[in-house]
């Protein structure tokens, strides 16, 4: 009865715009979603299933796009976890089409998060309504100093230094210079990412993501039907999902959402943490590459320090990670999830060039939504060739 | 203002204009007296000159463009060189079937205006130099750099406003500042920097009007009073509390100075 290699994303597409203040989101997304379906060959006719989440998207987002792509699916979903709702789409998309409420879903991102000049590290996290945001925003805590907490806790406890952090910055520019799309292409050091300003201890700027304009889309159909398209397709292997909150008011920082979805979709796929070639993970801030790695298994608590130093998560080492130069350096539209899985699909179908993951045959992407250290959701796709 | 964009060289170019409204891909009605091509200063963008086209809108056809990587133009980051700001100014002429125009350029605009008064002269009807001058010292290039390379805060030249500048308009400046990424700025300035036209004012043909304000820093205002000099006819024009920031600061003296130096065109 398992979801596990039924189901495929047979069509990927990264909008290669960083910047389109012409551009509405609506317009972002109908070009990532033609974008998606000429890479498999399938045209809108096709589609009847639509998934989608946005900042700026109200409650009825979903049917407005459809309205915007004159589509009338059978299934939808809009679903907004945050930054991983995308990669929570996939798995939502892969259950409906499995069990035959659509044959080919189609997922949808777009944003203009910076030339509307949105500031999402530095405002508050989370919607007012909320506990956490009612009780906690009115005290000042931003998304950005939230995950500080995080970082000085796992220095705190486990003697991580800023160094170790920079690292993980250092590798995702080193990505991006291989990527003609990324928005940051210019090689750092990790005395630039010490010596740029301080925005919240211990993060630096370059301890931060970019904040860009994008979008990007999927599609996901049966893997027969994939198997027929265009593109070689990418099957879903394993997929979970999670939530992490304030534990009634006794939360433990360093546990993250991704210990539970990872361990559900490495544990559906029967993969072990030694099968994958390259994983896509949320890097929203350093401290999430090395919080979200720990989590899923990579290393022990309190080892990812060491494990995201020497090269290990760069291009030819252990695992690579976000090979693309992740939203440290490439893009960061508001919400990444999607990149995640988009980055996951193309290097598994070896059309990275001089940034592929040599072989690449099985791939882990990791979405964190909403803000560590406060509420936040985790969701995990592990992703193969056929 | 009205305003639309054009596609020119691939990029998505916002133009700031005074006409009726027009469908995608339409050019507007510039049949109005003189075609006036507003070019904007280092990290700046067209907005600046909202007021002077107003103030030019009854009588004839005036027009800002925002570069690449600036205000809401498409592209991420300058355009690297005064040679090709002007390509960049001809092509946007050619794409709207202009033929000639009186270009005016406000400090590195002016610079990109005199490069295409060089290059093609006989697209350019006149010349407006606001705040500009035939070379640049790059003075802000070092903290510029540290900016774009995250060690500083991105700073806000007061100095380059009158000391009598009122708070509207430092306001408005600093808000038209934050529409473009420091890193198009450093790339401006670094062009600036390359700059050099001491020995080509000479060719200038074109009648030119140079502006400069009584609070302009000493070497931009012997800058602009080189250009005066060394361009065949041109007239001087000074205006009293202003600094560089001329076209924020007094719009209505420097719409005054325009108007009049248009009715004197041949």
């Amino acid at each position: 009865m398992s979801l596990s290699g039924k189901v495929a994303i047979a069509g990927a597409f990264e909008h290669p715009t960083r910047w389109a203040p012409e551009k509405t989101e609506l317009q972002i997304m109908a070009e990532s979603a033609r974008g998606a379906l000429a890479d498999c060959g399938l045209s809108l006719r096709d589609v009847d299933g639509l998934a989608s989440a946005g900042i700026s998207m109200g409650a009825m987002g979903i049917v407005q796009l459809a309205e915007y792509l004159n589509l009338k699916p059978r299934w939808l979903d809009g679903t907004n976890i945050g930054g991983s709702s995308f990669l929570a789409h996939v798995s939502h998309a892969a259950a409906a089409v499995h069990a035959g409420l659509c044959e080919v879903a189609l997922i949808l991102y777009g944003s203009t998060a910076a030339s509307n000049a949105l500031a999402i590290g530095t405002g508050l996290g989370g919607g007012g309504r909320d506990p956490a945001a009612a009780f906690v925003g009115p005290y000042g805590l931003t998304t950005v100093g939230s995950y500080a907490l995080v970082a000085r806790r796992h220095m705190e406890r486990y003697g991580t230094r800023s160094e170790q952090l920079a690292e993980i910055a250092v590798t995702m520019r080193r990505h991006a210079a291989l990527n003609p799309d990324a928005k940051m292409r210019r090689p750092i050091t990790v005395a630039d990412v010490l010596e740029s300003r301080m925005i919240s201890e211990p993060l630096h700027l370059l301890d931060c993501c970019i904040i860009s304009d994008g979008g990007g889309a999927l599609v996901v159909t049966r893997a027969a039907r994939a198997r027929e398209l265009r593109k070689p397709p990418v099957m879903v292997l394993g997929c979970g999902e999670a939530v992490a909150h304030q534990e009634l008011g006794a939360p433990d920082l360093l546990t993250i959402a991704a210990r539970q979805s990872g361990a559900q979709a490495l544990g559906m796929a029967g993969v072990a943490h030694a099968d994958l070639d390259l994983c896509t993970v949320y890097d929203s801030f350093t401290i999430t590459v090395l919080a979200t790695l720990e989590n899923l298994g990579f290393c022990k608590p309190g080892e990812g320090g060491s494990f995201v130093s020497g090269g290990r998560i760069g291009l030819g080492g252990e695992l690579p990670v976000n090979p693309d130069g992740g939203g440290l350096s490439s893009n960061h539209p508001g919400m990444r999830g999607i990149f995640l899985a988009i980055e996951a699909v193309r290097q598994l179908r070896g059309e990275c060039g001089p940034r592929q993951v040599e072989g690449a045959r099985l791939a882990l992407a990791h979405g964190t939504g909403g803000t560590l250290g406060v509420a936040h959701s985790g969701a995990t796709l592990v992703l193969g060739r056929d | 203002m009205p305003h639309k964009y054009a596609s020119v060289e691939g990029v998505a170019t916002f133009v700031h204009h005074a006409g009726r409204t027009t469908l995608p891909e339409v050019v507007p009605d510039l049949s109005r007296g003189e075609v006036v091509l507003c070019l904007h200063a280092s990290g700046g963008n067209g907005a600046v000159f909202a007021e002077l086209l107003q103030a030019l809108a009854p009588d004839h056809s005036p027009l800002a463009i925002d570069f690449p990587g600036h205000g809401r133009s498409g592209g991420l980051d300058s355009l690297g060189s005064i040679e090709a700001m002007a390509g960049f100014a001809g092509a946007f002429l050619d794409k709207w079937g202009i033929a000639r125009a009186v270009v005016l350029g406000h400090s590195m605009g002016g610079a990109v205006a005199l490069r295409l008064a060089l290059e093609r002269p006989a697209a350019v009807r006149g010349l407006v130099l606001c705040a500009s001058a035939p070379r640049f010292t790059g003075a802000a290039v070092p903290a510029v750099s540290r900016v774009v390379e995250g060690k500083d805060r991105r700073p806000f030249f007061r100095d380059a406003y009158s000391p009598k500048a009122s708070p509207e308009v430092l306001r408005r400046g600093f808000l038209e500042d934050l529409k473009t990424d420091p890193r198009a700025l450093l790339g401006d300035l670094l062009a600036c920097r390359a700059f050099d036209a001491e020995a080509d004012l000479a060719r200038i043909a074109a009648p030119t009007l140079v502006v400069v304000g009584d609070a302009e820093e000493p070497a931009m205002r012997a800058g602009s009073e080189r250009l005066a000099a060394g361009i065949r006819g041109a007239t001087l024009c000074r205006v009293a509390a202003a600094g560089h920031m001329l076209p924020l600061e007094q719009p209505a003296a420097l719409a005054g100075a325009v108007r009049e130096f248009l009715g004197t065109l041949p």
